[in-house]
């Protein structure tokens, strides 16, 4: 009998469009025995249970215009049949029957011929790139079914079909591939390279590697090509302008630690906001152990020395090494991470080994020159002199006439018949240069000159002490694999001066990742990396006698730098040094090449981990991971510097070992339409972080830097412990193809809280909703994707609350002392909450030209663990307490078109941006007015405020009248507001960056830019250059003598007149700008930034055809190439150091240039 | 789905006595100290105190009493009576602080029954207790230092009770010396551990601050003359060799409070007062304290101290260099009184001269002398014969030279000028305050706000957190 043919088009309300693709597809192949447009267009319905064969033909060809021809022995030996199709077509449905009953099928017409299946027959087929090139190790699977096969070294492949088959071919970094094809077939399959393709795998929490479209959470890769474009010393510089969200905080200087943030500072401990960093599934605290000082601004307290950048954890990683970094911002996608999570998450993928084809031997070397190119805008135009009061010439002649105020001032270093000494002073406010002679200061002979000399400005004498940086890099990996393992090792070595003279680093780091299927159920991998970092000097950072930026703010325009070249006295040294100047300033080449800071460093990071598949549904992982290293530092300081007259040397070992052991339980299953994968994990994670401090202050021997050499010594020695067991489970449930539902749960005991609250749970839940797999969508939309996710986590805050719940008593330098503590503890602090919420989108249109990925979220994190603020009567001046609440909400956007995509050219855009706005829900009950100050430095106050922003910027204003015009005194002073105020939020509104890709041919060009809007910056530097008249803002009023203050006064009875009293020039900049007012000196810290320029050429594959290599490029690149900003200082992005563990943007004081930077790199592979 | 939560959850229960078994070993200290002797926080406490000192003696009191001030800046001038809202911020937190190990110090000292340590912790918290107070009124003291015992925000005490608590427990120290008992623990940096001294100090304090109360504290004089007159009851500074001077050698950690010398005395000069009587006294302190002034050409014009009403009594142009704090002065070695022998000295001449006591004049040379010999200049013969530094039976003389001892002593200068209003000090219509000296210092803000009720109980008591407002012995 023959049914109706049934094409069921109208009554198809959906038909799932990549299926139509599918479709597509067939129809293209040929050379196939069966009519797949006949069997494909056919659609037929069964509900069919324990049927015969004969039954389930029946109901076929009631349906369909087919009959089916068989032997009636192959009907009765077949085993009965289950079937239930609804609308599905005849091709698919004669595969799953012919699956059930070991059949296969031929059709010639309306015929349809019935086969046993043993028949097996190969199919053979190549694997091979756009450019033809093999794609070796490529994995080929018969969809449906458990076969699968690697294709070799030629990327060749055979694979055993009984038939017709959907054959799977994968490669990572490709798009996976369908294709039928049937035994006997020879075919070649083309993949097409696909970063950002709709089934790409991704690296989520645990290291669990996840198709994208299945996570309800917002996750983005950075690939090792992103890093490594426009190779930065820190490779998480090369971050900066990629993933929406995403903040650094950096500090300069050669190893420029730093700190990752995502969406924005949640927490009221200003040194808790740092994003996780997770290295091969092992997390790593980025704990900073720079030089005690607590303070960029004087360093601190009296006693404590400029601190000192030694690196942090982020800084210590090799970016060779680096397959690629997998972003989690939010709580939900790094909710598996417990008690760290809060912060979101960044995990690092290291590379490991693959099948190659040649030797399998990568080189890549890499120059690099950095170049400042941002300036300060100083003026050359007027000498040094205080300009003011007693360093005047008076005021009339002698026959009693004025004198004016230009022709008032004069030079003379050291007093001479010209006048009394204006060499004393720091300032700029001295005579022009207008070609007359002074007596000055002669090298030769260390003092006055014999001579007036011509006055005349040295212009490079601040740019010249700086030099051309070279990093040089240079990278070789072997790698090689089989079916059953792989291996890759890597050593990189990396030498780089710094712009500093006699600054930089060197770095040599090696590197191991090696897996083997040791047998048909167990897989074992372990991965080691070791790194050697050796600086012999590191600059001293921040506002301070020996830093460089204090000397370069201290320098005036008429010194030559090369007076203090010899940098000490003619037979002297070491003892004395020459300071021609103010006592204020050190010598600037004794801080290059005297008062040194040195690092010794070695680390190791590693893991071994062990992979058994119990059942066919259910496997172990095994893991123990180490993170360790061992840092040496030195701080010498000689004599006569103005710290320490008879010098000091400090001696710093910090030994770090952290221990991760981990298990992973995973059951994965399917139940009809549902896919099931659960998850059970635990962790422990035990941490030892011992630093030892050994100084002494007073050296007996000048230049002798031996703690034997001291003449007096002492130590100190820190030991901080702590221990977390986790347990933690994920359930991840899938719906067909589109509806994916994540669960996880995890309990963390931590040690750092109180006994009573030790133990904590906190769960998550995240869907991913793919519509277009669903609903009949426009034809341009190719895919859409919601999801949502809900999270809660759970922290204890920093690892430095260890030690909190009890009283302990500190040691002081003095012998057998000990003082009380300055913070209450609490023995009966709680963990901290965050939850967060988040909701977007993936869309994809025109066959994935244009991508746009939204996501908003909020965050919430209450009951933080943070030290309020007591009154100092009540004997402590903070508590350690649970309070506080902020919320984040924002929204990221990321926006991708393959604008132009020929074959010969293409453009690839890609536009990131993000807004974040914080809030402060509520602070403490006591918080003093709604706010609660968080850090200080210089003049300003980092400050979270109630109803307000958590990193607000407050200090001192100038006052204002109603109509907001500055009211100056009856003398011309400004006034300046006895509180602080609010001065602005130090967070931006918004962030985003640009990121163009043109490849023409094999010549490729990448350019990033990228900016931020609004947040103001904090400047100490620009106060200071200001107060001393050396920017050239300050030549106004110069000839004068005396400049107007623009504003207002306020009058006896209330109202307010233009303010009409000049002050002299001076006291202006003086007032104006002084330290205290932190208005005065703050910017808006919007910029925009040439981030990166990349020129690559790829030798093409034919090019290398002869030769013995197999990969071949050329990059020129540049970094940070243009800046625009209103910001007066080197670099509106530089953040301030706040004493050895915390970076806080908004406020900069005494910043390091920041140079741009040029490079080349090399690769060759063979 | 279910079972495998309760399967997690069975497991986590299963665990969850292993998953912290040492856990609060492992978070207890290993760094720090969770019990102290009645010695551990001496020597900071004495350090940290005199240190401070000095260094509020450099922004305020020498300020406020005409001895040296800044030359670059008169906005927010202290010698002009314009006080930034902070002023006391510092000395509040400080002493606050030294007081919180001066509490565990006594704990200690009564916990371990050693009395020599709980009358120097009684002394010391006196000591501390009397500046605060007299730098602001009524500050915190029955409730304060008291945070671990849950009270984050103590009420202000009233001065008269906190004058009668620091009277009552100096008596009661004195009480307390043991001599025939060693002081155990480490060298104190200011007696050696001799408790002699010590007593000595809590005596000659209890002398000062009963003066101090003597307009209000009825009775006040005739003890202070009972104390003086029974030695043997009341031992108190007999000569500089008793003294409450820290050295500070210069050896770590008994380092100058600047460890940058010249953020002691950039930017500052003497004061034409200061200057001008000394060399009317021809003191020989004046080299020490002081440099001379230079010509634009290095000829040198002696010593000259900048007029405090400068705007209209400017000096000449001629001028290069007036005179300036030597910076040695602040370069180890060098010292800081807590209280001199000196004072001591002076307070007996007062008392003599209030005719509670006689011998006013031996007295007044004895303290001038102690005063002389303290900066390690002998007194010069004559010194006496001259007319400005003969005894003449006044107490404004008494005051003058007391006022010089008292160059270096904290803020000792300007809260005996409260009491008595001397030495004279010359104003200038450019001062704030009515031309007044200030009476107080502002309530720090931090106090003020995190501190708030009691804070505004504590004005509202005082009539005004103002500057102007007399504390409760200045009335």
């Amino acid at each position: 009998m023959k049914s109706k043919l049934q094409i069921l088009k109208s009554s198809r309300f959906w038909k799932l469009s990549y299926l139509t693709l599918f479709f597509f597809s067939l129809g293209t192949l040929q050379a196939t025995a069966i009519n797949d447009q006949d069997l494909a267009d056919v659609f037929v319905t069964a509900n069919l249970k324990n049927a015969k064969l004969t039954e389930v033909f029946t109901t076929l060809e009631n349906q369909t215009h087919f009959t089916f021809v068989f032997d009636s022995k192959l009907a009765d030996a077949s085993p009965s049949i289950t079937l239930n199709a609804k609308n599905e077509s005849l091709a698919l449905v004669l595969k799953r029957v012919g699956a059930q009953a070991k059949l296969s099928f031929t059709q010639i017409n309306n015929t349809i011929t019935v086969l046993k299946g043993e028949i097996q027959q190969q199919i053979k087929g190549r694997v091979l790139d756009k450019e033809g090139v093999p794609l070796p190790g490529a994995t080929v699977k018969i969809e449906g079914s458990s076969t699968g096969v690697t294709t070799d070294f030629d990327g060749v492949f055979t694979i055993n079909a009984g038939g017709a088959v959907v054959l799977e071919v994968s490669y990572l970094g490709f798009s996976t591939k369908t294709i039928t094809a049937s035994p006997g077939d020879e075919i070649n399959i083309t993949l097409e390279e696909n970063v950002n393709a709709l089934n790409e795998v991704v690296v989520t929490a645990l290291g669990i590697k996840r198709e994208e479209k299945k996570l309800g959470y917002a996750q983005q890769t950075v690939t090792s090509e992103e890093l490594l474009n426009a190779r930065p010393n820190n490779w998480s510089e090369a971050l900066r302008g990629k993933v929406p969200g995403l903040t650094i905080n950096g500090l300069g200087g050669p190893i420029g630690s730093q700190q990752i943030i995502l969406r924005g500072n949640s927490s009221l401990d200003p040194g808790n906001n740092g994003a996780l960093i997770v290295i091969d599934g092992i997390p790593i605290q980025n704990e900073f152990p720079g030089s005690g000082a607590s303070n960029a601004y004087m360093g601190g307290s009296a006693s404590t020395d400029t601190p000192v950048d030694f690196g942090n954890a982020i800084a210590n990683l090799n970016p060779d090494d680096i397959e690629n970094i997998s972003v989690l911002k939010g709580p939900a996608a790094s909710a598996l991470y417990g008690y760290q999570a809060a912060n979101g998450a960044i995990l690092i993928t290291t590379k490991k080994g693959k099948e190659q084809s040649g030797l399998g031997v990568t080189i890549t070397s890499n120059s690099k020159m950095d170049v400042i190119t941002r300036w300060p805008d100083w003026q050359y135009e007027y000498g040094q002199g205080s300009g003011r009061g007693s360093y005047l010439k008076p005021a009339t002649d002698s026959e009693g006439n004025p004198v004016a105020y230009e022709d008032r001032l004069y030079y003379t270093y050291g007093a001479s018949d010209d006048g009394r000494s204006t060499a004393g002073s720091s300032s700029a406010f001295g005579p022009r240069f207008d070609g007359q002679y002074y007596f000055q200061y002669d090298p030769e002979l260390e003092g006055q000159s014999a001579e007036r000399q011509l006055w005349r400005p040295y212009k490079d004498n601040r740019k010249g002490f700086w030099r051309k940086g070279l990093t040089l890099t240079n990278n070789i990996s072997l790698q090689g694999g089989s079916e059953k393992g792989s291996m890759r090792a890597s050593v990189t070595h990396t030498k780089n001066e710094w712009i500093m003279p006699n600054t930089g680093f060197e770095q040599m780091s090696l590197s191991v990742n090696a897996k083997q299927q040791i047998s048909k159920r167990i897989n074992l991998s372990a991965i080691a990396n070791y790194s050697k970092r050796k600086s012999d000097n590191l600059p001293g950072q921040g506002y301070n006698n020996h830093s460089i930026a204090y000397f370069m703010i201290f320098q005036n325009p008429n010194v030559d730098l090369d007076w203090y070249r010899p940098i000490w006295r003619d037979g002297q040294e070491q003892v004395d040094m020459i300071r021609p100047y103010s006592s204020f300033i050190d010598n600037p080449y004794a801080m290059a090449y005297e008062i040194e800071n040195s690092l010794n460093q070695h680390s190791i990071t590693g893991n071994f981990q062990i992979d058994i598949e119990l059942h066919k549904n259910l496997s172990l992982m095994l893991r123990g991971a180490l993170n360790m290293y061992n840092k040496n530092m030195d701080q010498r300081r000689p004599y006569d510097i103005n710290r320490y007259a008879r010098g000091y040397y400090r001696k710093t070992n910090v030994f770090k070992n952290e221990i991760n052991t981990d298990f992973l339980l995973t059951y994965t299953n399917s139940f009809g339409d549902f896919d099931l994968t659960a998850n059970v994990g635990g962790n422990s994670l035990d941490y030892e972080y011992l630093r030892q401090d050994s100084w002494t202050e007073g050296l007996e021997i000048p230049g002798v830097y031996n703690l034997v050499n001291g003449s007096q010594l002492f130590t100190s020695k820190f030991e901080g412990y702590n221990k977390v067991n986790s347990l933690y489970s994920l359930v991840s449930l899938g719906l067909k193809d589109f509806l994916f539902v994540d669960f996880t749960g995890r309990n963390d005991w931590n040690s750092m809280l109180p006994k009573q609250n030790m133990s904590y749970f906190f769960p998550s839940a995240s869907a991913s909703f793919v519509v277009s797999e669903l609903a009949e969508l426009p034809k341009a939309i190719d895919f859409l994707k919601l999801r949502g996710s809900v999270a809660q986590v759970g922290g204890a805050g920093q690892y430095g609350n260890r030690y909190s719940t009890s009283k302990y008593f500190s040691r002081s330098d003095f012998p057998g002392s000990a003082v009380s503590p300055h913070s209450l503890y609490n023995t009966g602090f709680k963990p901290e909450i965050t939850t967060s919420t988040e909701l977007g989108f993936d869309l994809r249109l025109f066959k994935s030209r244009l991508k746009l990925d939204a996501a908003v979220y909020q965050t919430i994190s209450k009951n933080q663990i943070f030290s309020s603020p007591l009154p100092n009567s009540s004997g402590y001046s903070s508590a350690l307490i649970n309070a506080g609440s902020v919320r984040n909400q924002g929204i990221e956007l990321l926006l991708n078109a393959k604008v132009i995509n020929t074959p010969s050219f293409t453009w690839n855009a890609t536009l990131n941006w993000s807004k974040n706005k914080g809030k402060v829900l509520s602070l403490h009950e006591n918080a003093e007015e709604g706010r609660f100050e968080m850090l200080s430095s210089s003049s300003a106050r980092l400050v979270a405020v109630e109803g307000g922003s958590p990193a607000a910027l407050f200090g001192r204003g100038y006052e204002r009248s109603p109509q907001g015009e500055i009211i100056f005194d009856a003398d011309g002073f400004p006034l300046m507001t006895d509180d602080i105020i609010y001065i602005g939020d130090t967070q931006p509104k918004w962030v985003a960056g640009f990121i163009n890709s043109f490849q023409y041919k094999n010549l490729r060009l990448n350019v990033v830019i990228d900016g931020k809007y609004g947040g103001v910056i904090y400047s100490h530097t620009h106060h200071k250059l200001t107060q001393q008249g050396k920017l050239k803002h300050t030549l106004i009023g110069r000839e004068e003598g005396v400049r107007l203050g623009e504003g207002v006064v306020l009058n006896e009875d209330g109202t307010y007149s233009p303010n009409t009293t000049a002050i002299p020039i001076a006291d202006y900049y003086n007032v104006m700008y002084p330290l205290a007012n932190t208005e005065a000196n703050s910017f808006d810290a919007s910029f925009v930034k040439l981030r990166e320029v990349t020129l690559e050429y790829n030798f093409s594959k034919k090019l290398l055809a002869g030769t013995f290599l197999n990969e071949a490029a050329v990059s020129l690149y540049g970094r940070n190439l243009a800046v625009i900003s209103d910001f007066p200082i080197y670099d509106p992005e530089v953040a301030g150091l706040a004493g050895g563990t915390n970076f806080h943007p908004g406020v900069e004081v005494g910043q390091m240039p920041s140079p741009s930077e040029f490079g080349v790199n090399v690769k060759v592979g063979f | 789905m279910k079972t495998l939560k309760f399967l997690a959850i069975g497991l986590m229960v299963a665990v969850l006595s292993s998953c912290s078994t040492n856990f609060e070993e492992i978070n207890t200290d290993p760094n720090n100290l969770q019990q102290i002797t009645a010695g551990s926080s001496l020597n900071p406490i004495l350090y940290e105190l005199s240190t401070h000192n000095a260094i509020q003696h450099r922004n305020i009191g020498a300020q406020l009493m005409q001895m040296f001030i800044p030359n670059q800046d008169n906005i927010n001038a202290v010698f002009y009576y314009d006080f930034v809202q902070n002023i006391g911020g510092s000395t509040w937190n400080t002493y606050y602080s030294e007081l919180t190990n001066i509490k565990e110090m006594e704990k200690a000292a009564v916990r371990d029954e050693l009395p020599n340590y709980e009358a120097i912790a009684l002394t010391l918290k006196a000591y501390a207790y009397s500046i605060l107070t007299d730098c602001f009124g009524d500050v915190p003291m029955r409730e304060a230092a008291s945070a671990e015992e849950g009270v984050w925000f103590p009420e202000f005490t009233e001065q008269e009770e906190i004058y009668a608590q620091i009277l009552e427990d100096l008596e009661r120290a004195n009480s307390l010396y043991d001599p025939a008992q060693a002081m155990p623990y480490v060298n104190d940096i200011l007696f050696q551990n001799d408790v002699s001294k010590w007593q000595k100090f809590t005596n000659s304090l209890h002398m000062r601050l009963l003066l101090r109360a003597a307009n209000r504290e009825s009775g006040a004089y005739t003890q202070l003359a009972a104390m003086a007159n029974n030695p043997a009851q009341y031992p108190v500074f007999t000569s500089n060799a008793d003294h409450a001077v820290l050295q500070i050698t210069g050896e770590a950690p008994v380092l100058s409070p600047w460890s940058r010398p010249q953020d002691f005395n950039t930017f500052r000069v003497y004061n034409a007062f200061f200057i001008d009587n000394l060399k009317e006294f021809k003191d020989p302190r004046l080299p020490v304290f002081s440099t001379e002034a230079m010509g634009l050409n290095n000829e040198n014009y002696g010593y000259i101290g900048l007029p405090i009403d400068y705007r209209n009594e400017p000096l000449a142009d001629s001028i290069a260099t007036i005179s300036v704090p030597r910076q040695q002065l602040a370069v180890a070695p060098l010292i800081v009184p807590l209280m001199s022998y000196a004072e001591v000295a002076f307070i007996k001449a007062e008392l003599a001269q209030r005719g509670l006591l006689t011998n006013a004049q031996d007295h007044y040379e004895s303290g001038v002398e102690a005063a002389l010999t303290m900066w390690n200049v002998s007194l010069p013969t004559g010194y006496f014969d001259n007319t400005a530094t003969a005894y003449d039976g006044t107490l404004d003389r008494i005051m003058l030279q007391k006022y010089f001892a008292l160059f270096f002593t904290d803020y000792q200068a300007w809260f005996e000028h409260r009491r008595t209003g001397l030495p004279q000090l010359p104003t200038t219509a450019d001062m704030k305050n009515n031309m007044e000296m200030p009476s107080r210092l502002y309530y720090p803000i931090d106090e003020a706000d995190r501190n708030n009720q009691n804070y505004k109980a504590a004005v509202e008591r005082m009539g005004g957190d103002e500057i102007s407002i007399k504390v409760w012995w200045d009335k």
